[in-house]
């Protein structure tokens, strides 16, 4: 079966023709499958938002394919079908809001695809309990509301359209930290149950990494690195080195291992540093430390 | 010298947001603010400059009420704001011409503003885009020339709505360390997040959790409060999340460490 999504060597020039010109992307080739939960991480600027826009046409590739369930985007007529397919939220929530009332964005995208009122109605219900703002009313101008609140409504606005592939652009900034670890788990639910495919671009690892099968590390407009979170976190000097980092645990179980501990530091989460920690400090029994940590 | 809120209440139109919020800002004091989505940190921020005005109770800054009307420009130009949304504070075309815009407006000879310029699009890592179109940033460019911007004015005191959301880990290093020089050369800083672990030098936190101060204290009592801090929808930072778990192992600690580094020493002890 062919890949949902396949980018052939894709390069994206901003401004061609003109002394702006940049190439945001130079030679991407990509595949991504279905039901897969993606992260894409890279440091500022280094084409993350640019790279997703082309997943549901709103780029086109200045070189090379896009190819998405099989149609390529340069030449289908159709993108409403393909932006129906493949629901993307914005880095800054303000650039995708615009109705006079949240009720109004909610229902936005299903007024234009045609769904009945009450659909309407029931399916706003629901992403709004799930993005945790039903204290909001929603008669409000979407615009007075805080930032997180917001980012609420930017992914519920997506997320009532259903969509089969789920494109977030930094989804959790400005959200507090319950909001970030809700969200993921909604997704995370999605993800399992009804093989939604996720891709997030986030510079929380720490979070993301929890739920991501796969982890693409862009840099200056090419792939850096592919795989899975703890492939990735074995390289934590090249990561730090082009401005990533690393969750706090992966770097602390790094710096002990530096220091000469025997431990693995490519961790997902608290449970396991934990686990680590006390294995290797058991390991040590009452013998000095210090002799088995060369001091550096 | 400080920012001095006593009592502060504020509405939008008839709706109560801040309840009765005091607390103080000196010179060279790093003070944090957390809360959940709404709990009122950016209407707080727009109080301390005076964008907004008290509904009641009283902010001052070096003694003067931001209520005077007519006092407003001083005030705006002793207190930065770096606001939450970058497009929100970005007004020129251009990045060095929107740094500029500020030391411009408060009269400043050109030459002197220039050097500021330089120094702020240093600072945030962003000197070889000086030229570039604002609008045709990346997310995070963005964020970092609205930094820039109010690096430029040179305020006494700053408040930083969030402001590393949108950057990359090494990005968001570099802002706080720009921070700590600032506090060290005697700028008040306030600074909000979603981001705990950066508070870990705060010399005060502060907990606001609907439009009220939930909890204050110092940032080892308030960043190991993991009870305080679930109840408000908040999360204790990895580093002491791990010890207080490792406690349970008999892994003894003075202090529950709260950086990579403190944890690093109480493990090896
Ligand atoms: N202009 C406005 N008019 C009416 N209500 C507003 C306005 N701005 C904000 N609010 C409401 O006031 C409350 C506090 O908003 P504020 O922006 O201060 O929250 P916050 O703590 O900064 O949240 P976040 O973490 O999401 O940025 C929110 O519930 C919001 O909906
Ligand atoms: N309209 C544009 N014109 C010219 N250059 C642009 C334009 N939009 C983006 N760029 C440049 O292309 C590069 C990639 O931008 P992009 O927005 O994809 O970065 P990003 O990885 O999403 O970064 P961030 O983490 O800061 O959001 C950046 O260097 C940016 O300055
Ligand atoms: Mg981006
Ligand atoms: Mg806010």
């Amino acid at each position: 079966m062919p890949s949902l999504i396949e980018l052939r060597d894709v390069w994206y020039q901003y401004n061609p023709n003109s002394p702006l010109s940049y190439w945001a992307l130079k030679g991407i080739d990509l595949k991504i499958e279905r039901g897969e939960f993606i992260s894409i991480i890279g440091p500022t600027g280094s084409g993350k938002s640019t790279l997703i826009q082309h997943f549901n046409g709103l780029l086109k590739p200045t070189k090379g394919e896009v190819i998405v369930d099989g149609i390529e985007i340069s030449k289908t007529k159709d993108l409403k079908a393909l932006r129906k397919k493949v629901g993307m939220v914005f880095q800054y929530p303000e650039t995708q809001i615009f109705s006079e009332t949240i009720y109004d964005e909610l229902a936005f995208g299903l007024r234009n695809y045609g769904y009945s009122e009450d659909e309407i109605k029931e399916r706003v219900e629901d992403v709004v309990k799930k993005l945790g703002i039903e204290y909001i009313p929603l008669d409000k101008s979407p615009f007075l509301l805080s930032g997180g609140e917001m980012r609420r409504v930017a992914i519920a606005s997506v997320l009532a359209m259903e969509p089969e592939v789920f494109v977030l652009d930094e989804p959790l900034a400005n959200l507090d930290p319950q909001g970030r670890r809700e969200l993921l788990k909604e997704i995370d639910y999605l993800n399992r149950k009804e093989s939604l495919t996720v891709i997030i671009v986030s510079h929380d690892l720490s979070e993301v990494s929890k739920y991501a099968d796969r982890i693409i590390v862009l840099f200056d407009g090419t792939i850096l690195m592919d795989g899975p979170p703890r492939e990735i976190f074995k390289n934590v000097e090249k990561l730090l080195e082009i401005s990533l980092g690393v969750p706090q645990i992966v770097e602390l179980l790094y710096t002990l291992y530096k220091k000469g501990a025997d431990i693995p530091y490519n961790i997902l989460d608290l449970d396991e540093a934990v686990r680590v920690i006390v294995k290797w400090r058991r390991s040590l029994g009452n013998r000095d430390k210090l002799r088995t940590i060369p001091t550096t | 010298m400080s920012i001095e809120v006593k009592n502060l209440s504020f509405s939008y139109e008839d709706n109560p947001i801040l309840d009765d919020v005091s607390f103080c800002v000196k010179s060279g004091e790093f003070v944090g603010i957390a809360g959940p989505n709404g709990s009122g940190k950016s209407t707080l921020a727009k109080c301390l400059n005076g964008i907004f005005s008290p509904t009641k109770g009283e902010v001052f800054v070096d003694g003067i009420s931001v209520k005077d009307r007519s006092k407003q420009w001083i005030i705006r130009q002793t207190v930065g704001l770096v606001f939450q949304n970058p497009d929100n504070q970005l007004v020129a075309s251009v990045v060095e011409e929107d740094v500029a815009f500020g030391p411009e407006n408060l009269g400043i000879p050109p030459s002197i503003i220039r050097e500021r310029v330089q120094y702020a699009l240093e600072r945030v890592g962003l000197i070889n885009e000086r030229k570039r179109l604002v609008a045709t940033l990346s997310g995070g460019q963005k964020q970092r020339v609205a930094i820039a911007g109010i690096l430029a004015m040179r305020p006494k005191y700053i408040v930083l709505d969030e402001p590393t959301s949108m950057l990359d880990p090494v990005g968001r290093k570099e802002v706080l360390s720009t921070v700590l020089q600032l506090k060290e050369e005697g700028v008040g800083i306030v600074y909000i997040t979603h981001h705990l672990e950066e508070l870990v030098y705060a010399d005060k936190i502060m907990l606001l959790y609907k439009g009220r101060i939930f909890k204050e204290g110092s940032a080892r009592d308030i960043l190991t409060d993991e009870d305080t801090l679930k109840k408000i929808g908040l999360d204790i930072p990895e580093i002491p999340a791990l010890a207080l778990r490792l406690k349970k192992f008999d892994v003894a600690f003075d202090n529950i460490p709260l950086t990579i580094e403190e944890m690093v020493n109480a493990i090896l002890d």
